[in-house]
């Protein structure tokens, strides 16, 4: 023992050779490894070490795992900081740091311990009563000072630094907890030759058998613990994870997991803090044992009084007595158990008291037996002093070991909305086995099997019996043995005849008054009395507290517990760090990025990048002196109109199309006729969804009779692929059809404008003939560039330029895309991005995302005045439906400002001058905006009743949010050469 | 002019070869892949075109067949699909067996779509368990075996060449985003071992 370790009172299962040095509020204390913060500070003397979520009551270690409500401390510091750690889950390390939070001023001399004076006005519900009046100060005054008082304790603020993981596991059979029932269980699955995961939260395995003086198959209990890890761990059929808490029970045989990596390494070197693991399972047993609960007593929540398994753990485990003279309070023969270890080990138990009358157990030597007897009262501000009886005495302790019976941890039982049953016999709920997550068995104390040898007997048989299920039948071996126990238990939640506030819920400051306020004011539901009172919430989701609230709250209301029925878990069941179960996904790799071919290229000329769906695709090109981006695209498309430009398309979805079927299936998935598509021709196609609405649109090509390459917008791009599988799969299986995605296979740029053709024919192989006789408008044909290299060209336009679409294999696209620029010198060939594209699709009355919006159908878009095409297609018939039809429908048109030095808004909708801003006035909406360079004045195009037939008229674009009124005209949707002359050219 | 200019083919991670710990993950360069997609009722021919050309026998679903010199494999997806991918010498050969099978069935290019990347190391399947939801040790994924699956938000196929190698493919737009993401994971392995 070292340092001031003042209460170290035996070595416990901890390394006494090595010493490690820790910080708490300030303060150096020594610990060693295999304590965790909880078990140090004790160690240390260290009683007071947090303050109460409401009242800022002190509060001290109450538990001695995840159950606990009090010691939740800020752990680490700076951007490692992290609040509402329970101490009793840290495991010590060399340099650790921990604050106590939840206090204003020192821990000790907390100024917000204030509100426990003002105690009667914040009982349960107060702020739903309390802030009333004035009802204009709830925003501006009571919410804030209540947020700013609430939680516990305080982010950082700052980005975390540490790296979390995700992965994967599967195994036959995983059993959560490797406490005795646990490791028996896996042993009894492993040796039959089943794969098993064996999973536990703390850093050791053994459970309760680490915490207890107990023997199994002959020797002491922890020992039997470490001959299990080992031959589990040497079973190359069984994966061990300590540190390792199974937080969900989720669909088909999933679970959750967190594994604390380097949670208790000072520098992690690399590795990740912690890991999600996303865990496959044919079967699960839970073994995750049980939960002692308290007896609520006045002033039952001052640092010293602690449950007595808890005080027991602290002994056996980590050497720690928690106090110098440890009264015992019990309603069950557990209880005792603490009181004979104490004392066995030197420690003073000058009382034990238990509720039940007659009973007989050895007491220890020096200690007075009070049966039928509660405590009624207990003093010491900081610390526990001194505790009183119903029968009048007073008797100074400092710590005070409570028992009120143990309840199992049906929790992840509950992930499939399963409700556990109450068991008389134990006084606790149990898990319904009628009802269980599939593919779930619950052994061990879990499953209220609540003695060492029944939990072993029981574990192991689990065991064999989930491995048979799954056909593993090698030996299992024997169970292993203990002796046999008492566990007898007497239902006890509270005392009855205490003044004093009697505290249920530690960690939300809920009393037994409380409670009956909650009934009294009409909560008879438990989930309603829950959330009025808060109990059972927070980070330790009342593992302590549930069950004394709810036999609290059926004692007031007349009713059994099993009428009462109980509040049921969801996942997690510890925290879990949203970092966590972020991974690896956060900032740039929130998700992937796909990259375009030129990429590299567009990087090294200065681009601006913009995310489209997954892709980072160059928005425009800024040139040395442009300040602003409406220069770099004005000057992109200008040149693009006068000259040439090259903009990268690859993005654009591309789905190779072929079979016997090929040509049906196209024509059947477009709205528009492709029966006549001849081969070598290029047509635009208009695709609906079965309900009318136009689902997307692009261009596809017939490249042989069985053969077509259709093209998507890039946004479009997987819907449309699965859409078709969907079609060929499913709707029609007869037809002979594949499809392939090929959109990644071609690095495709568009060359648009005046010098296009003379751009082109200066990359393309001699002899291939581009003149418009040969080549024509919506023209495409297999050609080859720069010397032989394998290439397809599309003689098509988004811009409205003369323009071609040139596409080769994607390993070529970074060359292609330099040889393009530099032949096109000789043109001023510039580049332009995704803004320039927009700019230009707009002048020339070109319907994209913003149009194709999922509202809008092919009559609105201004397809409805030709041929109807007479074969059956995805769409035909909803199409034809009164609504979609309408004389008066909305129209894709143009629209430009009367006052030209306006700008235009995307989402303005349209209203008659004159009329009000109101629903029923609404004509339209703009969809698409852009300043054009060509025309030297703000243009859009929108949708608007009749608009094909307004044409001159002058209407308002009004744009509530922008706070604007603009009044434009009614004009053709192309702004830009309206006959085609150009891309015609 | 157009020939002055030869186009220069380019890797999508430009030959990336690295190792992290006990693992190396290197880009596959040189390589043809194409995608084979038969009629209704045509597998007795393909079975006998793919036994005329090139020696392989059409392996079941999910697993991988191959020609005689290891180096033409046949990676069988779906009841009606399957990757050709060629490696080494045997990629000379792509182009004449690409056209004798084009005569029965449907065959497209693929070898610019997708990246291909080689895992291998005695560490492999702990970094694959951190991206990869597929039982790297159930018999969907044995050795010989061939799966579609995700990593993270990314499409791949996954084939197992060996207990601790993988071949593994992603579109070609991914790949950046790919490497990354299993660099990361190589890097966690790493660790962890020290």
């Amino acid at each position: 023992m070292t340092g001031n370790q003042v209460s170290r009172v035996g070595p416990g299962l901890i390394d006494t050779s090595q010493t490690l040095s820790f910080e708490f509020d300030g303060q150096q204390f020594t610990g060693h490894p295999g304590d965790t913060l909880a078990s140090a500070l004790l160690a240390n003397g260290v009683r007071l070490v947090g303050r109460s979520f409401k009242y800022h009551r002190p509060r001290g270690v109450f538990s001695s795992g995840a159950d606990e409500p009090n010691a939740l401390v800020a752990l680490r510091t700076g951007a490692h900081l992290e609040p509402n750690t329970r101490a009793t889950g840290v495991e010590l390390y060399d340099g650790l740091i921990a604050n106590s939070q939840n206090h204003v001023g020192s821990l000790r001399y907390d100024l917000m311990a204030v509100n426990d004076l003002l105690s009667p006005f914040l009982g349960a519900g107060f702020y739903y009563k309390t802030f009333m009046w004035p009802a204009a100060f709830w925003e501006k005054v009571y919410e804030p000072l209540i947020r700013a008082a609430a939680g516990l304790g305080r982010l950082s603020g700052l980005p975390d630094p540490d790296v979390y993981d995700k992965g994967f596991l599967h195994c036959d059979v995983l059993v959560i907890g490797a406490g005795p029932a646990g490791l028996s269980a896996a042993l009894a699955a492993g040796r039959a030759g089943a794969r098993v995961i064996i999973a536990d939260e703390d850093f050791r395995l053994g459970g309760r058998l680490l915490a207890e003086d107990r023997e199994v198959d002959d020797v002491r209990g922890n020992a039997w613990a470490n001959q299990a890890a080992s031959e589990l761990s040497s079973l190359a059929n069984v994966k061990v994870l300590s540190r390792t808490t199974v937080f969900g029970a989720y669909d088909h045989g999933t679970y959750g997991a967190i594994e604390r990596v380097s949670d208790h390494l000072l520098i992690s070197d690399g590795k990740p803090r912690q890991v999600v693991w996303r865990i496959y399972a044919k079967r699960a047993i839970l073994c995750a044992g049980a939960t002692e609960r308290s007896i609520a007593f006045g002033n039952n929540d001052r640092p010293g009084i602690m449950l007595a398994g808890s005080v027991r753990s602290y002994l056996n485990r980590w050497g720690v007595a928690c106090g110098r003279r440890v009264a015992v309070f019990t309603n069950n023969d557990d209880g005792w158990r603490t009181a004979a270890d104490l004392s066995a080990q030197g420690v003073s138990v000058p009382v034990v008291i238990d509720v039940r009358d007659n009973v007989e157990r050895d007491a220890p030597v020096g200690s007075e037996v009070f049966t039928g007897v509660r405590i009624v009262d207990t003093s010491g501000r900081k610390a526990l002093k001194a505790i009183k009886l119903s029968n009048g005495q007073t008797i100074d302790v400092d710590c005070l070991a409570v028992s009120g019976g143990w309840s199992p941890n049906v929790h992840l039982t509950c992930h499939h909305r399963g409700r556990p049953r109450w068991r008389e016999d134990i006084s606790a709920f149990v898990p319904d086995q009628n009802n269980l997550p599939p593919g779930m068995r619950v052994a061990g104390a879990a499953n209220g099997t609540m003695t060492l040898a029944e939990g072993l007997r029981s574990g192991h048989a689990t065991g064999v019996q989930t491995a048979r299920d799954l056909g593993f039948t090698n030996p299992s071996g024997e169970p292993a043995r203990a002796a046999s126990e008492t566990m007898e238990t007497s239902p006890f939640w509270h005392v009855s005849e205490c003044k004093a506030r009697c505290w249920v819920d530690l960690q939300n400051d809920v009393t037994v008054k409380d409670i009956q306020q909650a009934h009294r004011e009409g909560f008879r539901s438990v989930e309603h009395a829950k959330r009025y009172t808060t109990l059972g919430m927070a980070t330790d989701q009342g593992k302590t507290s549930n069950v004394l609230g709810l036999a609290i709250l059926a004692e007031t209301s007349g009713r059994t517990i099993a009428e009462t029925g109980t509040t049921i878990f969801r996942p997690p069941y510890t925290p879990v760090p949203i970092g966590a179960l972020a991974g690896r996904a956060r900032g740039a790799s929130l998700r992937p990025t796909r990259l375009t071919p030129s990429h590299d290229w567009a990087k090294e000329h200065g681009a601006t990048f913009i995310e489209s769906g997954l892709w980072l695709r160059a928005q425009w090109f800024a040139r040395p002196g442009e300040t602003h981006w409406r220069e770099s695209v004005d000057r992109e498309v200008s040149m693009t109109r006068t000259s040439v430009g090259v903009c990268d398309v690859s993005t654009l979805g591309k789905i190779d199309i072929r079979g016997r079927d090929a040509a049906t299936f196209v024509n059947r998935v477009y709205a528009n006729n492709f029966a006549t598509l001849k081969v070598g021709r290029v047509r635009y196609g208009l695709m609906l969804r079965e309900d009318g609405i136009v689902m997307d649109d692009g261009t596809t090509a017939r490249l042989d009779d069985q053969h077509f390459l259709m093209t998507t917008s890039t946004a479009k791009a997987g819907p449309v692929f699965r859409h078709l599988e969907f079609c060929r799969q499913c709707l029609w299986p007869d037809l002979d059809v594949h499809l392939t995605s090929v959109t990644d296979q071609f690095a495709q740029f568009a060359i648009a404008g005046p010098n296009a053709r003379d751009l082109v024919a200066n990359i393309v192989d001699p002899g291939i003939d581009l003149s418009n006789d040969v080549f024509p408008f919506m023209a495409c044909g297999d050609v080859t560039v720069c010397s032989g290299v394998s290439a397809r060209l599309f003689r098509i336009s988004f811009s409205g330029e003369l323009a071609y679409e040139l596409a080769v294999p994607a390993r070529y696209g970074d060359a292609l895309v330099r040889a393009l620029m530099a032949v096109g010198q000789d043109f001023d060939v510039v580049p332009y991005g995704t803004e320039a594209l927009n700019v230009m699709r707009i002048e020339k009355g070109h319907a994209a995302g913003n149009e194709i919006n999922g509202q809008t159908t092919a009559r609105h878009l201004g397809f409805g005045a030709r041929r109807p095409k007479t074969s059956d297609f995805i769409g035909t018939v909803l199409s034809k439906r009164v609504g979609l039809s309408l004389e008066d429908d909305i129209r894709l048109v143009g629209f430009r400002p009367i006052d030209r030095s306006r700008q235009l808004t995307a989402g303005a909708h349209f209203i008659a001058r004159g009329a009000a801003c109101t629903l029923e006035n609404d004509e339209g909406w703009m969809s698409s905006t852009a300043y054009s360079p060509t025309l030297g004045h703000a243009i859009g195009l929108g949708f608007i009743k009749r608009g094909q037939q307004r044409f001159g008229e002058i209407t308002r674009a009004v744009d509530l949010v922008r706070d604007t009124d603009i009044e434009v005209e009614v004009v053709s949707p192309h702004f830009v050469d309206p006959d085609g002359e150009r891309l015609r050219a | 002019m157009g020939q002055m200019i030869p186009l220069k083919a380019r890797p999508a991670l430009g030959g990336f070869d690295v190792s992290i710990g006990s693992c190396r993950l290197a880009e596959v360069t040189r390589f043809e892949l194409l995608s084979l997609a038969w009629p209704h009722n045509a597998e007795p021919e393909l079975r006998q075109e793919l036994a005329n050309a090139c020696g392989i026998v059409l392996p079941p679903c999910g697993t991988v067949g191959a020609d005689p010199s290891g180096d033409v494999r046949l990676l069988r997806m779906t009841v009606d699909h399957a990757y050709m991918l060629f490696e080494k010498a045997e990629i000379e050969r792509a182009d004449s067996i690409y056209r004798s099978l084009a005569q029965t069935i449907y065959v497209t290019e693929l070898a610019d779509a997708l990246t291909v990347l080689r895992l291998q190391g005695d560490q492999t399947t702990d970094v694959l368990a951190r991206i990869c939801m597929l039982d790297l040790s159930g018999p969907s994924l044995a050795v010989g075996c061939v799966a579609r699956t995700r990593f993270e938000h990314i499409s791949v196929v996954v084939a197992r060449e060996a207990p601790s190698r993988f071949l593994l493919m992603c579109g070609r737009s991914y790949a950046r985003s790919f490497q990354h993401d299993l660099e990361d994971r190589m890097s966690s392995v790493a660790a962890l071992a020290h």
